[in-house]
C-alpha cells in the first residue's frame, strides 16, 4: 500500500530552487532511503513533508489524504513523524518530560481538564508515563529517563529525538541523518534500533549520508541531486548505477 | 517544604495584615499597590513562560480601567459588572491583536506589542469626548455590596484592600494552576523549541493566542480594580513605563517559577515606596537593581534560598 | 498643497530622514553585530546634544570640534558599556542585554536630571541665512546639516565596505562563530560597533540640538524613532535604516505639516505594525531566528 505519495514536488525559496520536479512514493512497511549529495534536497524534502516549510508546488499525500498546505501539528496528527538534522529537544526538560511531551496527541488535552486536573486528566498522565517509559526501553534510554535532555552525550541525545517522535505513534517516521557524528559502536546501535522500528510496524524514510547504513538498511532507495531524482531502486540498483557514481564523484562515500 | 512553608507565611500574613499595621491608612495603601503589581507582574510572566516579552501589559490594564470606568460614570453600572466588562474588552482586545502579533518573531513581539500600548494610550488620550483626552475620568465611586445584611462601603481601605487581595489571589492561583498543569508544559516547551513542540502536535498558534490573551483578561481586570480605587484615571497611568516596572519585577524576582514575580512585586513596591521621598534616586536606584540583578544575580531573588543552601552547604563540608 | 509647500516639507522630511537616519544605523549596527536590543539607544543621543551644548555653549568652544569631541566621547562611553555590562551576556537570551538597557535608561535620564537640571536648553544655529529653492526658504543651516549627514553615512558606509574593520563587522554581523574561526577577534568588534553606534547617536543629538529642545528625557523618543526605522528597514541592515530613515522623515514632516504632531505619532506606529504584520523582517531584513 502506497502510505506517501509526492506528486511533481517543487520548492523555491526566493531566488532558490531547493527541488525542481520530484514525484516518488513510499510503501507501507518498508524502510525507504533518501541519498544524495549535500544540497540536493533531502532535508527541504522532509521539511516540505513535514509541513514546516510551505509547498511551492505540487502535492503530498499521506494515507491517500493531501497534507500539503497543513500545519506541522495537524500532519502529526494524520501519523507522520519525524526527527531534525540537529539535535531537537527541549533542553531544560528531564528525559522523561520530553517524553511527555511528545505524548501530547495521546493525552488527551483540553485546557479546563487541565487546569482543574480532572480524573480523566490524571488517568491519561498516568497511562502517558507508562506508555513514554515504555518507549525509552525501547530505544534503551530507560537509565537517563530522569536526567536532564541536556546532560546526554550526542548519541543519547539523538536517540531520544527518535523516541520523541515515536511518542506520537505515527505509521510513518521520517528519519534526518540519524547517524549523524557518530562512530562505528554507536551506528551499529542505531542500525538495530532502525531494524526494531520497522518490526513494530512502523514505516520509515531515512536521509544518511552512511552508506553502510543505507545499503543495509533500506529496501528500496530515491537518490536526489541538485533537487531532482536521478535514480530509483533496491541497494544493488543504486550500487551499480552509473549516474548515482557520478553524483557522489570528488565526494568520499563510504560504500561497502 | 519551604517553598509551601513561605507560601503560608506570605499568606498568613497578607490576611493579618491590617491588624498588623494598626489599620495604618498609608500601609494599606501600599499593599493594596502590591496587588496590583503581584497581579501584573504574574500575568506578565505567563506570557513570558511562552518565551514573549509584551510592551503591551499596561496599555491592557488600561483598557480594563477605562471600560469599567465608563460603565460606571456613563451608565451608573456599579464596579461589580464592570470590571468583568473590563476584563472580557480587554480579552476580546487582546484575541484581536495577537493573532498578527503572534506571526511576529520573538524580537519583534517585543516591539509590536510596544506599538500596540502606545496607541491604546493616545487612543484613550485622542478622544477627548468619550475617554476624557489628557485630562481622564474622574469620580470613579469605589462600590458598596450587601453582604448578609450588611453593608460593606469599598471606599474604606480595609474593605478594598481585602478585595484586591481576593482578585490578586484567584489571578496568582489561577496562574500557578496553569502554569504546573499540562497548559504550562506546553507553554514551556513552545519556549524552549517552537518547531519540535509543532511537530509532536502541539497547535503553537492557538496556544500563543490563548496565553497571551489569558494575561491580558487578568490585566484587564486589575486594571478595573485600578481606577475604582484611584477613583481617576488618565492616560499616563498606563503608559510603557508601567509595563516596564512590571518587567522589573519579574526580572529581579525570578523567571522560572511564579515565585519569581511574586517576591519581585512584593519587595520592588516596598523599596519604591521608601525610595518615594528621594526624587530621581528612586528611579536611578531602580535601574541599579536592574543591573545588578541581571549581572550578579542571574535568575532573580528567588534563587537566594538555593545559593544560601549551597553556600551553607559548602561551609559545613570544609568546616567539618 | 502648492509646490513650494511640496518643495518645504520635502526638504524637511528630507533633513529629518538623515538625522533619523544616522541614529537608525548606529542602532542597527548595535543589533547587528552583537544581536542585542539596546534600549538605551537614546539616551547616548541625549548625552551627545548636551556635551555639545556645554562644550558650545556653556564653555563657548568651537561648535564643529564639539561635535566631533562629542562622537569620540560617546564612542568611549559606548564602548565602555559595552565591555562592562554587556559583554557578560553575550550570547544568552535576549531579555538580559534589554534589561540592562531599561536600567541603563533608568539610571541616564533620570541621572542627566539629576545633573543638568529640567529647565530646557537649546543650541543656537551656527549657520544663518539660506536660499530659496522652487519657491520655498531652505536655510544654510538645514543645507549644512543635511550635507553633514548624508557625508557622514557616506563615509560609514565606505568604512564598513571598504575597510578591514568594516569588513570584519559585517562578518560577525553575518555569522559570529565562522568570523571567529576566520581569526576576527570578535569581542574587539563588538565594543567598536557599541562605540561606533552610539557616536553616531551623539552626532544626530548634536545635530538636532539646533531644532528641538534639549532636556534630559528627550532620549526616550529618539530610542522610539531609532527602533521604527530599525523594524522597518530590517534588523541589521544599514540601507534599510536609512530608507527607513527617509521614510519616516517624510511621514513626519508632510502628516505633521498636513494634520498634526499626534496623527503623525499614531500613523508611524501604524505603518510599523502594518509592515512587521506583512514582512515580518522588515523591508530588507534577513529570516533570523
Amino acid at each position: 500500500m502506497q502510505l506517501l505519495t509526492i506528486d511533481h514536488l517543487a520548492m523555491q525559496f526566493g531566488g532558490l530552487v531547493a527541488i525542481k520536479d520530484l514525484s516518488m512514493t513510499v510503501e507501507a512497511g518498508t524502510i525507504h532511503g533518501v541519498i544524495g549529495p549535500n544540497g540536493a534536497g533531502k532535508t527541504t524534502l522532509f521539511n516540505a513533508i513535514s509541513g514546516r516549510h510551505k509547498v511551492t508546488k505540487g502535492r503530498i499525500r499521506f494515507k491517500d489524504k493531501a497534507i500539503n498546505g497543513l500545519k506541522p501539528h495537524k500532519i502529526v496528527a494524520q501519523g507522520l513523524a519525524r526527527t531534525f538534522q540537529h539535535v531537537t529537544l527541549f533542553k531544560d526538560f528531564s528525559v522523561l518530560k520530553n517524553m511527555m511531551v511528545g505524548r501530547h496527541l495521546h493525552s488527551g488535552y483540553s485546557y479546563w481538564g487541565a487546569l482543574i486536573n480532572s480524573a480523566g486528566t490524571r488517568r491519561a498522565e498516568a497511562e502517558n508515563a507508562t506508555r513514554a517509559r515504555e518507549i525509552l526501553d525501547f530505544v534503551g534510554l530507560s537509565a537517563v529517563a530522569d536526567d536532564d535532555a541536556s546532560s546526554l552525550p550526542h548519541g543519547h541525545q539523538r536517540a531520544l529525538g527518535i523516541a520523541i517522535a515515536l511518542a506520537s505513534e505515527p505509521q510513518l517516521l521520517m528519519l534526518d541523518e540519524p547517524c549523524a557524528g557518530m562512530n562505528s559502536d554507536e551506528t551499529r546501535t542505531m542500525i538495530e534500533l532502525i531494524e526494531r522500528i520497522r518490526q513494530d510496524g512502523t514505516s520509515i524514510m531515512l536521509i544518511e549520508h552512511d552508506m553502510k547504513v543505507v545499503m543495509h538498511l533500506c529496501d528500496k532507495i530515491t537518490v536526489l541531486n541538485f533537487g531532482t531524482k536521478i535514480a530509483e531502486g533496491t541497494p544493488q540498483e543504486i550500487l551499480k548505477n552509473p549516474l548515482v557514481h557520478e553524483a557522489y564523484l570528488g565526494t568520499s562515500a563510504n560504500v561497502a | 517544604m519551604t517553598r509551601k512553608l513561605t507560601w503560608l507565611a506570605t499568606s498568613i500574613v497578607a490576611l493579618l495584615l491590617p491588624v498588623l499595621c494598626g489599620y495604618d491608612r498609608f500601609i494599606l495603601h501600599v499593599a493594596i499597590t502590591i496587588t496590583f503589581n503581584v497581579a501584573l507582574a504574574t500575568s506578565l510572566w505567563l506570557i513570558w513562560t511562552l518565551g514573549f516579552i509584551s510592551f503591551a501589559h499596561a496599555g491592557f490594564m488600561g483598557i480594563g480601567a477605562y471600560a469599567s470606568a465608563l460603565l460606571l460614570t456613563k451608565l451608573g453600572w456599579p464596579m461589580w459588572a464592570g470590571m468583568w466588562f473590563g476584563a472580557m474588552v480587554a480579552g476580546a482586545v487582546a484575541v484581536l491583536i495577537s493573532m498578527p502579533l503572534m506571526r511576529t518573531r520573538a524580537v519583534y513581539f517585543f516591539m509590536a506589542s510596544w506599538a500596540v500600548g502606545e496607541v491604546i494610550k493616545r487612543v484613550f488620550a485622542y478622544y477627548r469626548d468619550f475617554f476624557g483626552g489628557w485630562d481622564g475620568i474622574f469620580n470613579i465611586a469605589p462600590p458598596k455590596l450587601l453582604l448578609f445584611g450588611l453593608e460593606i462601603d469599598f471606599a474604606s481601605r480595609i474593605a478594598y484592600y481585602y478585595l484586591a487581595l481576593i482578585v490578586c489571589s484567584l489571578i496568582v492561583l489561577a496562574i500557578a494552576r496553569l502554569n504546573a498543569s499540562r497548559t504550562g508544559m506546553i507553554y514551556w516547551s513552545i519556549h524552549q523549541n517552537e518547531t519540535l513542540a509543532q511537530h509532536v502536535g502541539i497547535d503553537i498558534f492557538r496556544h500563543k493566542v490563548i496565553c497571551f490573551t489569558v494575561a491580558c483578561v487578568f490585566a484587564g481586570l486589575t486594571g478595573a480594580l485600578y481606577a475604582h480605587y484611584h477613583t481617576y484615571i488618565n492616560p499616563k497611568s498606563f503608559d510603557i513605563w508601567k509595563s516596564e516596572f512590571a518587567l522589573v519585577h519579574v526580572i529581579v524576582g525570578g523567571l522560572s517559577s511564579i515565585g519569581g514575580p511574586v517576591i519581585g512585586a512584593i519587595s520592588l513596591t516596598i523599596v519604591d515606596e521608601l525610595l518615594r521621598a528621594t526624587g530621581y534616586f528612586r528611579v536611578i536606584f531602580f535601574g541599579v537593581i536592574l543591573i545588578a540583578t541581571v549581572l550578579l544575580l542571574p535568575g532573580g531573588l528567588e534563587t537566594i534560598p538555593g545559593r544560601l543552601r549551597r553556600l551553607m552547604k559548602a561551609r559545613k563540608e570544609q568546616g567539618g | 498643497m502648492s509646490l513650494d509647500e511640496f518643495v518645504q516639507m520635502s526638504l524637511t522630511g528630507v533633513n529629518l530622514g538623515l538625522m533619523y537616519g544616522l541614529i537608525a544605523i548606529g542602532l542597527t549596527l548595535i543589533f547587528g553585530v552583537m544581536r542585542i536590543i539596546q534600549y538605551a539607544h537614546g539616551e547616548l543621543f541625549m548625552l551627545g546634544a548636551f556635551f555639545l551644548y556645554y562644550w558650545f555653549v556653556e564653555w563657548g568652544l568651537p561648535y564643529w570640534i564639539g561635535v566631533a569631541a562629542s562622537a569620540v566621547v560617546i564612542f568611549i562611553v559606548g564602548a565602555l558599556l559595552q565591555v562592562l555590562l554587556f559583554r557578560p551576556l553575550q550570547g544568552q537570551n535576549i531579555l538580559y542585554p534589554l534589561a540592562v538597557s531599561m536600567g541603563l535608561i533608568f539610571i541616564i535620564s533620570s541621572g542627566g536630571l539629576l545633573v543638568f537640571g529640567t529647565t530646557v536648553k537649546g543650541i543656537p544655529s551656527v549657520v544663518s541665512g539660506g536660499t530659496m529653492v522652487l519657491g520655498a526658504f531652505y536655510s544654510y543651516e538645514r543645507m549644512v546639516i543635511s550635507l553633514f549627514s548624508a557625508g557622514l553615512i557616506a563615509s560609514l558606509w565606505f568604512v564598513l565596505q571598504k575597510t578591514t574593520i568594516g569588513m570584519a563587522m559585517r562578518a560577525v554581523s553575518e555569522d559570529p562563530e565562522v568570523s571567529a574561526l576566520q581569526g576576527i577577534r570578535t569581542q574587539r568588534i563588538h565594543w567598536i560597533a557599541f562605540g561606533l553606534g552610539s557616536a553616531l547617536a551623539a552626532v544626530a543629538g548634536c545635530l538636532m540640538g539646533t531644532l528641538l529642545s534639549i532636556v534630559p528625557t528627550m532620549g526616550f523618543l529618539a530610542t522610539i524613532k531609532a527602533f521604527m526605522i530599525v523594524i522597518m528597514g530590517g534588523l541589521g541592515s544599514v540601507p534599510g535604516a536609512l530608507v527607513g530613515g527617509l521614510i519616516l522623515g517624510m511621514i513626519d514632516s508632510f502628516v505633521t505639516t498636513l494634520v498634526s504632531a499626534d496623527v503623525a505619532y499614531i500613523m508611524s506606529f501604524v505603518v510599523i505594525f502594518l509592515i512587521l504584520v506583512f514582512r515580518p523582517s522588515g523591508l530588507f531584513g534577513q529570516q533570523w531566528d
